[in-house]
């Protein structure tokens, strides 16, 4: 019986590792969206309501010190930078940077708590 | 001696200042989001008097408002009202729903930062005469200015500018009423001014997380410039004027809701002829966002 050759092993083992990274990628789990404008907390209602009419978000929250929100999505959902950004308008405000983040691994070691977020993407 | 009485320096101040997060007699150019009704309740009390008469006005005013888009937002203002006037011995009252405003609002300027923006907005108008003209009571039928309603249409235009700061916010604005005329007469028609600083008092410093509610002392100037009457073309001596007023207040302020009050003491009294001067302004009231 002729036995695989090793080119034929270091493709399978490539296509393995391609297939586990296409089917392990997840969607981010949340925006950091910069708001300007926004200076007063009668105003964070309308930015929060218009974020969460998202569908894909499941919650926000806003920090006037930051003057950021931060879109908390639902499991395996997103919204794109473009909704997001039509949705702070609609509240009256202008979005600036949007940063999608993967929330670091709960289960992962402390240490590993420190590391930079490899799946964190930033978009403007 | 006939004494007048100018509706416009008395009942002009009924008319509420702005709609979001605004200081409480002037108006802002913060922004109505889309879709968002608002609604702004408040109570005045408000009193002129001379030597002779002492008159006293309860208002009422409603206000509803409608975020059509972000830059377009419609407005409706309705008040109750409740007039006294004691002349000569005599005591006249009446009451009732007022007359209608309907305002348009859209916004000119926008400049957004970090924690801080500056706006411009315009409105126009117009005051419906949805309010009775023509209420009696055992003297006969009522003067004018304790009437609930004018009988006229009136027109209005304004400007606001705003800039807002996680720390302060001041607002500026100045409106022209024109008064129509109803059954030979034209109450003055008038021009308002009004400035406005809100300090944050409390918290100190905000939070890294998290929407605290504010405290803010508000400090404002509100001026109201009237033309005289006009009765079958002819002016009224003894009305129009100028009245300037301070105003401070404090308001608290959450994530949907304001609860606020303020008093109005005058400043300058510059009133033509012999007229019942105001003597101070109390306002209280609540707005909340849908």
């Amino acid at each position: 019986m002729k036995t695989p050759s090793t080119k034929t092993f270091v493709i399978l083992v490539a296509l393995f590792l391609a297939t586990g990274v296409v089917f392990g990628a997840s969607p981010p789990e949340r925006a950091v969206i910069e708001v300007k404008g926004l200076a007063c907390p009668f105003c964070v209602q309308g930015l929060e309501k218009h974020l969460k009419r998202l569908g894909a978000v499941a919650a926000v929250h806003t920090s006037l010190q930051k003057g950021e929100a931060v879109a908390d999505f639902k499991p395996g959902r997103s919204a794109s930078e473009e909704e997001l950004r039509a949705a702070v308008k609609k509240a009256g405000f202008t979005a600036g940077r949007i940063r999608f983040e993967s929330k670091p691994d709960e289960t992962a070691a402390p240490e590993d708590a420190d590391q930079p977020d490899l799946n964190a993407r930033e978009e403007t | 001696m006939r004494r007048a009485i100018s509706t416009t320096l008395v009942f002009g101040l009924v008319i509420v200042g702005g709609i979001a997060a605004a200081p409480i007699n002037t108006d802002t150019a913060l922004p109505v989001h889309k879709g968002e009704i608002l609604w702004r309740e408040q109570i005045r009390f408000m009193q002129a008097s001379d030597s002779v008469s002492k008159m006293r006005v309860t208002a009422v005013p409603s206000v509803f408002v409608f975020g059509v888009t972000e830059k377009l937002a419609l407005i409706g203002m309705a008040p109750f009202l409740d007039k006294e006037l004691a002349m000569d011995g005599i005591e006249r009252r009446s009451s009732g729903l007022g007359d209608t405003t309907l305002l348009g609002r859209y916004q000119v300027f926008q400049s957004d930062r970090p924690g801080e923006t500056r706006r411009a907005q315009v409105l126009a108008g117009v005051k419906l005469p949805t309010g009775d003209n023509e209420k009696r009571d055992a003297f006969g039928i009522l003067p004018r200015p304790l009437q609930p309603g004018s009988g006229s249409v009136d027109g209005m235009i304004a400007t606001v500018f705003t800039v807002q700061r996680l720390k302060w916010q001041a607002d500026f604005d100045v409106a022209y009423r024109k008064n129509g005329e109803h059954d030979g007469f034209r109450f003055g028609s008038s021009v308002t001014h009004n400035a406005a600083l809100q300090y944050r008092l409390w918290p100190g410093e905000l939070p890294e997380h998290g929407i605290p509610d504010y405290v803010y002392g508000v400090l404002e100037l509100n001026g109201v410039w009237a033309y005289r009457d006009e009765l079958q073309g002819t002016t009224i001596r003894d009305s129009g004027g100028y009245t300037l007023f301070v105003s401070p207040g404090v308001q608290y302020v959450t994530k949907r809701w304001i609860a606020e009050a303020s008093v109005q003491l005058p400043l300058v009294r510059n009133l033509n002829g012999a007229q019942p001067e105001p003597d101070y302004t109390v306002a209280a009231g609540f707005r909340i966002q849908y």
